[in-house]
């Protein structure tokens, strides 16, 4: 495991319009990522917490070169030059990022057979010079997953949702990428089931050194998963730890909540457990902090002031309870 | 006291090809003022059981067994009788309160309507009890709330009226099928609080079907583990998520990572993918993918045994276990 | 609804959709009667008892001939047979008219030598399926026969070659203009897409019959009737892609944020070849559907054109063009023989809808999850 920086993002935004009337003119923007600063590391699996709405999964396929920034850049490193990968890269650029999808039964086409799917991208890439030698590599890769050699001839309906998602595993690691992004990957598989996907991954992460960006809404599955843990609320990142600190002592207030709402089995359920408030909807973002309207400790400077993401306490926080600016007017009185 | 007692109750379903047993002989119980959480996965039946009480099952469907609400079999009402239990003594909290709901009647006009059928009120009557109920499920401007459409209303409180919806008619049972599963955590865990609050001040019987064992363990107070239409184990929630005796209700347990969960070990799993209906053979539903399997699970299918005073497992290596234990002590 | 997911199902996609369609009789009666149609139309100088252009001026505004079994005396005959027919003047009136000649019968025999024609215009026969002697006095006009005495039956079977292709390639055409500009304003979306979409209302908004009414007039009186056939079909083709562009948008974009495209995309794929390879095969079935809709409207457009005379011109004829016949009530009350091509019209179009009804069921992925 190396520590060269894989990904570095600076203030990425990304804006969809709300078009109306004929000429579709654009009446407001739907803030899914507004303003993201983060480097990951090789090697160092992020996992990235948040509701629906937070944008997580928007980040995830901006950084993988799917939906174009509306502002800021994603630099991604590859042998010591930065691509941005939703501009036209060389393959073997393109290739070393993949992504694994949410939904199992949309990430497969349902007209191809297994086969067809998988060797799409090899063929693309020119990585066999026979068709033997292809179909035997991917052989070989269902098998690593717990599939059997002659699923490659199915056709898609003919698999559970985790036998699915084996295969766009498959898909994804036949290119041998260095980086995967992984948005949910287990939300919609049986318990049963979802602990051994989880498992796999890790595997395969150690394996075949990858390096995850794991986007989940399940904070245990998030730490399992990831040395970090970054934590969204409505297109921002209001805190980043390593994820045994992170659970351990949060620090922002919207951290603390979202722990206190797991439920697990296994704990006394005797008490409440206070949770107010929904999130707003990222078209009108709150003015300051965007938690304020939620948070149990929200002073005046939150609705004026947004919060930067400041180090405190080894976490990096966006939260005036821990910012400058909190700290000169406590100074002050 | 009984509210609702199933017993022997079977579900097959006929397709072009074949029939397939979805719910194979279970029985169990509901008291007074108790929640039954039933927890399965894709398969286990668990919805069909529900539909199955509220006589919603489409029209290939097979039931027979009974199920006695009040002492009454409701599987020999007619329509019409039924039409009287189902929606006011009977109530259902759905999985997507968006399409429960239809988006081109307001809020209160889908309240008034299932009011004014079950009860024959006043339409001021009914707008007070429909804003006294919205107030009670903690939905802000009630009154506001009434006159709107549903997709004018938040996923969190979309959600909170169906809650409404279905305690409008004072049941005596209302059945939650996921009834959060599509909700954050934040909204889930305010959704759960509400359901509790009100089923404990107001003595309400509820079945409470789910796949999170996080969530049953909160709200049960016992609980029915369904595997491709079989109860394998059964009883208080402590006992079962705490002290599991079936190989897949433990299974189940210790895959699921929390919090406390270590970085560096490997998660517990459980083998191999839920099977289909049209795969199952004689024997034990669970055969193909228990660690503890033996000769006898292959052959016979094992039957509900009491392990501690109201804990009941149906599994042949429990059970086996157990003799060995006793002969021991003897 | 959950049952679908836990049975394996082992069967095809194609053999659920024949499953399906053969559990719709409008579907099936339909689609027998378009093969008879189809067939009809490819040997229908065959099937013709006389060649569509040939003139008879002895017999002119005949009335269909009854076909008989049984002479005046009584007598049954095994071959079908008609009477021979003789002209006579009506003494008040003046006018010709026909009378039956009870004493002449032609019994209707099978494979006849007639007027000689081109079989599928690759060999010269005088073969036709059904007739009677080119000898007789009289004449086997099923439909009757027009102002120059040609026989109508065959005039409707043969111009069928015309209004039942016409449908056929004009959709080609508009399929392909369709799925070009339609999978591609989809799939690049942007100004490209508004631009397009914009193009297509302005067509779309255009009042048919004018715009028909100067399209042809660019086709030269001059050119040769299949010259004028081509100009018709291209024509048509030119404005009916229209509907077809605007629904592979829709089911181009729908597709456009499934996972497997993304995928695609991370895999380094071509733009085009997603939209062959990923977009195209998973909308093609909604798409014929949708075309097998559209046909109607093009065999009923090129039946108005020729109707009006600017379609199908002689010596070609075509459903709408014999339809011209009976264009003022005066013909129709004195010769109803001239709307029976108007009645082929309906079933050719009535058959392509009820096929179009049943493939939509056929393809429509929630019938099978009720099954």
């Amino acid at each position: 495991m190396n520590n060269e920086e894989l990904l570095n993002i600076k203030d990425l935004k990304v804006y969809f319009p709300i078009r109306k009337g004929i000429f579709l003119q654009t009446v407001g923007y739907i803030k899914a990522v507004d303003g993201v600063d983060l480097q990951i590391k090789s090697g160092e699996n992020l996992s990235v917490v948040g509701e629906s709405g937070s944008g997580k999964t928007t980040l995830g396929k901006t950084i993988v070169g799917l939906i174009k920034p509306t502002g800021g850049k994603v630099a991604y490193n590859y042998n010591g030059k930065s691509f941005e990968l939703f501009r036209s890269v060389p393959i073997n650029v393109r290739q070393s990022v993949q992504m694994i999808f949410q939904d199992p039964f949309s990430s497969l086409n349902p007209r191809l057979k297994i086969v067809d799917t998988l060797k799409e991208a090899l063929e693309i890439r020119k990585m066999f010079r026979t068709k033997r030698e292809m179909i035997d590599y991917l052989g070989t890769l269902l098998e690593k997953v717990g599939l059997k050699r002659e699923y490659l001839y199915r056709y898609p309906h003919e698999f559970s949702g985790g036998q699915r998602q084996r295969i766009s595993i498959v898909r994804a690691i036949s290119v041998k990428p260095k980086f995967i992004v992984l948005d949910e990957p287990t939300s919609s598989l049986d318990v049963s089931v979802q602990a051994q996907v989880i498992n796999l991954l890790k595997e395969l992460q150690r394996e075949l050194n990858l390096t995850y960006f794991f986007i989940t809404h399940n904070v245990a599955i998030a730490k399992y998963i990831g040395q970090k843990i970054a934590v969204m609320y409505l297109g921002k990142i209001v805190e980043i730890n390593d994820s045994e600190n992170l659970i351990n002592s949060p620090f922002h207030p919207y951290t603390r909540l979202l722990l206190s709402a797991v439920v697990e089995p296994k704990i006394e359920h005797e008490k409440e457990i206070k949770v107010g408030g929904e999130p707003p909807s990222p078209v009108n973002v709150p003015s300051g902090c965007r938690f304020h309207t939620r948070c149990p400790f929200a002073m005046k400077i939150c609705e004026e002031v947004e919060p930067d993401l400041v180090e405190y306490g080894g976490a990096f926080v966006a939260c005036h309870l821990y910012s400058k600016e909190r700290t000169k007017q406590i100074e002050k009185s | 006291m009984k509210l609702l007692n199933v017993k022997n109750l079977r579900i097959s379903f006929k397709t072009s090809k074949s029939e397939l047993l979805a719910i194979d002989g279970i029985s169990f119980e509901v008291n007074k003022g108790e929640i039954l959480g039933i927890v399965g996965e894709t398969g286990s039946g668990k919805t069909i059981t529900s539909l199955s009480i509220m006589r919603l099952l489409p029209g290939n469907a097979k039931v027979s067994g009974e199920i006695l609400f009040n002492n009454k079999n409701l599987l020999d009402l007619s329509e019409k009788e039924m039409d009287e239990i189902r929606g006011k003594k009977i109530s259902m909290i759905f999985q997507e309160p968006m399409t429960a709901f239809d988006p081109l009647y307001t809020i209160g006009a889908q309240f008034s309507e299932v009011l004014f059928k079950h009860e024959r009120i006043r339409k001021e009557e009914i707008k007070r009890r429909s804003v006294e109920m919205l107030k009670l499920v903690g939905i802000p401007e009630a009154e506001k709330r009434f006159d709107q459409y549903p997709h004018e209303y938040s996923g969190g409180m979309i959600q909170r009226a169906m809650i409404a919806l279905a305690l409008l008619t004072n049941p005596e049972l209302v059945i939650a099928d996921e009834p959060t599963t599509g909700l954050d955590v934040t909204i889930q865990m305010q959704v759960l609080n509400l359901m509790k609050r009100i089923q404990r001040t107001s003595n309400l019987s509820m079945i409470f079907i789910t796949h999170d064992l996080g969530v049953i363990s909160k709200m049960a107070d016992r609980i029915i583990v369904l595997y491709l239409g079989k109860i394998l184990e059964t009883g208080n929630v402590k006992d079962v998520i705490f002290s599991p005796f079936h190989p897949y209700t433990q299974g189940l347990v210790s895959s699921i990572p929390t919090l406390s969960t270590s970085r560096t070990g490997k998660l517990h799993s459980i083998p191999g993918n839920v099977p289909s209906l049209s795969e199952i053979k004689k024997g034990c539903r669970f055969y193909s993918r228990c660690s503890q399997r033996m000769e006898i699970c292959k052959e016979k299918s094992p039957t509900l045994f009491e392990v501690s005073s109201g804990h009941y497992v149906a599994c042949w290596a429990v059970e086996k276990n157990r003799n060995l234990v006793k002969m021991d002590e003897q | 609804m959950k049952k679908t997911k836990e049975t394996k199902n082992v069967e095809t996609d194609f053999q659920k959709m024949v499953r399906v369609f053969l559990k719709s009789p409008f579907g099936i009666a339909g689609g027998i009667i378009l093969i008879i149609l189809y067939l009809m139309t490819l040997f229908a100088q065959f099937i013709s008892p006389y060649n569509f252009t040939d003139l008879h001026s002895k017999y002119r505004y005949l009335p269909p001939t009854p076909i008989h079994w049984i002479d005046s005396k009584g007598k049954f005959h095994i071959f079908p047979f008609v009477y021979g027919i003789k002209e006579k003047r009506n003494p008040i009136t003046y006018a010709m008219e026909y009378v039956v000649d009870k004493n002449e019968i032609y019994p209707i025999h099978l494979f006849v030598h007639g007027e000689s024609y081109k079989f599928l215009n690759l060999f010269r026969t005088n073969v036709h399926l059904f007739g009677i002697s080119p000898k007789a006095h009289g004449m086997l006009a099923l439909f009757g026969t027009d102002k120059y005495g040609r026989d109508l039956f065959s005039r409707t079977i043969v111009g069928g070659q015309v209004s039942m292709t016409v449908g056929l390639l004009g959709i080609a055409i508009s399929f392909v203009i369709g799925i070009i500009i339609g999978a591609l304003s989809g799939f690049i979306g942007g100004t490209f897409d508004l631009i397009i979409q914009r193009l297509i209302e302005v067509l779309m908004s255009f009042p048919t019959l004018p715009l028909w009414l100067a399209l042809s007039m660019i086709i030269p009186p001059s050119w040769p009737s299949t010259w004028v056939y081509f100009g018709i079909v291209t024509v048509l083709s030119l404005l009916g892609w229209t509907g077809l562009a605007r629904v592979i948008r829709g089911m181009t974009l729908s597709m456009r944020d499934k996972d497997f495209i993304s995928a695609a995309r991370l895999a380094g794929q071509t733009k085009i070849k997603i939209i062959i390879h990923h977009v195209l095969p998973n909308i093609m079935s909604y798409v014929i559907v949708v075309a097998t809709l559209s046909i109607p409207g093009m065999i009923l457009a090129e039946s108005t054109m020729s109707f009006l005379g600017l379609g199908i011109k002689e010596p070609m004829t075509s459903w709408g063009l014999l339809l011209s016949n009976a264009e003022s009530l005066e013909s129709i009350s004195l010769h109803p023989w001239f709307l029976i091509p108007g009645a082929f019209i309906i079933i050719a179009v009535l058959s392509f809808v009820f096929v179009g009804d049943a493939l939509r069921d056929a393809f429509d992925p929630y019938q099978y999850e009720r099954k």
